[in-house]
């Protein structure tokens, strides 16, 4: 006779404790980080590295020391004036925007994409369907692997990478710089979130499903609040990330901080560049806070 | 006028075995709803797999188990989830959800038979009714003043109330507590048990807890059964067994 059992027959949720006893174990760690050094070592050594290629050369020193020199004293002006063109500190708030609002839409596209994603990762979301096994215990493993892949070839190419890709099919329109965002930022959101919700203490849910509640009343009211100041957290500072690579995108020409960094230092104007460059760190350490912030709010 | 109760669980035979492991190996009992029961014995017995078996979260492996006159073994998914949804189960180590307020913890206890979207209506924005009927089951359990904290902020005997008052909103026939004596400082176990036995009294409960100690036990009971390495080695009312039986029930 089949015993249904409501509950997993005893084994012990925590998983994370016996991966916790085996790193704690005397010489294994010791052997870790010398086997670490020897990695770091041999790369030090394919790549034939010398501390002399970080001495610059005369014509280098030149342009390093204007460089540095000109950190102290931003543009607040343009330095070479451009006809037609609105002053400097307006087109720096308006590219300021731009970048944000790059960052914005890319990690919402991102965020809509890692939900699901996140959701058909999770082993809780399966769970009841895995014991009862057979063919739909089959297909959703099936399922679950599928989605585990698609987060991992998403997050295993860089967002600069799916710019490449993307503007040599779309051309350098806003929305491909959104997906380049969204594309890797999604596999990652999806990894670490079904990580963070498998993660968690299983309990509660299980109280509920003595309550009779069904799978998804069991993993959205019992096990994903669990999770959620920690997933927020972490959504918060993928935002930073976002706001990072947002600038950078201006690079491949997307008309964000990159692009100003950019042309400024192509044509020599240092107090430029570092106006751009004073912006975006002030951009992100205001996130920073402003995150921080939300976080103590929220997640306590 | 007074009928003949209808017992409230019947096993005959009931036996349970996890893995390799034989936890319960043919029990025969009946339990009345009107005559709170206390399973006793020591760590091992089976009290925990006992309680989880009357709370249908485990089916017998052998045996028959009637609840409420209804024989587990023949019940579908959907019959089993709907009678679980009337029984109160006060876990040792399941736990409150964190995240939520003490109220809203309580207002979970009706999931089992609402819809998913109905219990997060309850979870968000729960109807004045509701709200009402939170707040007097948190009352009587003695928590009115922690109605919004979280649950992260109470005490083990405050999470333990906090469950009483989940279970009692299933409105529930049948209460089962697993040693609720565990959570609590010592010295307000005689008020948990006081408020377990009115509970049951005042709402014509079924009540059965698992107890580590005896001696409470025997003193709010007016029924014992004693498990023994999966097999009742006692049952009856605590002025029957005597101290050498009670001895010879947790000697090593």
């Amino acid at each position: 006779m089949r015993s249904e059992a409501l509950e997993p027959g005893g084994s012990p949720p925590a998983g994370g404790r016996d991966r916790a006893l085996r790193a704690a174990a005397p010489g294994r760690r010791t052997r870790l980080v010398l086997a670490c050094t020897a990695v770091a070592a041999l790369a030090y050594w394919a790549l034939g590295l010398s501390l002399g290629e970080l001495v610059p050369r005369p014509a280098g020193r030149a342009v390093l020391g204007e460089l540095l020199g000109a950190a102290l004293r931003p543009a607040i002006a343009r330095e070479v004036p451009i006809p037609g063109a609105p002053p400097l500190l307006l087109d720096l708030l308006a590219v300021a925007w731009r970048t944000l609002a790059f960052a914005v839409a890319g990690m919402g596209c991102a965020l809509l994409l890692a939900l699901p994603l996140l959701l058909l990762s999770t082993d809780a979301l399966w769970a009841r369907v895995l014991e009862r096994g057979g063919a739909l215990g089959a297909a959703a493993r099936l399922v679950r692997s599928g989605a585990r892949l698609a987060s991992a070839l998403l997050r295993s190419v860089h967002e600069l990478l799916w710019a490449v890709l993307l503007l040599s099919a779309f051309g350098v329109e806003p929305f491909t710089g959104v997906v380049a965002i969204a594309l890797p930022f999604a596999g990652t959101l999806a990894r670490l979130g079904s990580e963070m919700i498998d993660e968690s203490d299983p309990r509660p849910a299980l109280a509920l499903r003595h309550l009779g509640a069904g799978s998804a009343a069991e993993l959205f009211l019992g096990r994903l609040p669990l999770s959620l100041g920690d997933l927020s957290a972490y959504a918060f500072y993928r935002f930073e990330c976002a706001l990072r690579s947002a600038a950078v995108l201006g690079f491949f020409g997307y008309d964000t901080l990159g692009l100003r960094l950019k042309t400024s230092f192509n044509h020599l104007r240092y107090g430029e560049f570092w106006t751009y460059l004073y912006a975006l760190l002030a951009m992100v350490l205001v996130f920073e806070t402003l995150s921080a912030l939300l976080r103590r709010r929220f997640v306590g | 006028m007074a009928q003949p109760l209808t017992p409230a669980f019947a096993a005959r035979g009931l036996r349970l075995r996890l893995g390799a492991t034989e936890v319960l190996r043919g029990l025969d009992f009946e339990l009345r709803p009107d005559e709170p029961t206390a399973l006793v014995g020591p760590s091992g017995a089976g009290k925990t797999s006992l309680l989880r078996l009357l709370g249908t979260a485990l089916r017998p492996t052998g045996g028959e188990l009637y609840v409420r006159e209804r024989d587990v073994r023949a019940l579908s998914a959907a019959e089993l989830r709907e009678l679980r949804s009337r029984i109160g189960f006060v876990h040792q180590d399941l736990t409150l959800v964190p995240g939520y307020s003490a109220a809203s913890n309580v207002g979970l206890g009706r999931i089992g038979r609402r819809g998913f979207w109905s219990a997060v209506r309850t979870l968000l924005a729960p109807g004045q009714g509701e709200r009402l009927e939170i707040l007097e089951l948190l009352e009587r359990v003695g928590l009115a003043e922690r109605y919004h904290a979280p649950v992260e902020q109470l005490s083990g005997g405050e999470a333990q109330r906090t469950a009483i008052a989940r279970a009692l909103f299933q409105e529930p026939h049948t209460l089962l507590c697993d040693e609720p004596l565990a959570a609590v400082d010592p010295t307000r176990s005689r008020d948990l048990l006081e408020l377990l036995l009115g509970l049951a009294r005042e709402r014509g409960l079924t009540l059965v807890c698992s107890l580590h100690n005896l001696e409470l036990a025997r003193e709010f009971f007016p029924r014992l059964i004693g498990l023994r390495d999966g097999a009742i080695a006692y049952d009856g009312p605590p002025a029957d067994l005597s101290s050498a039986a009670a001895d010879a029930l947790y000697a090593f």
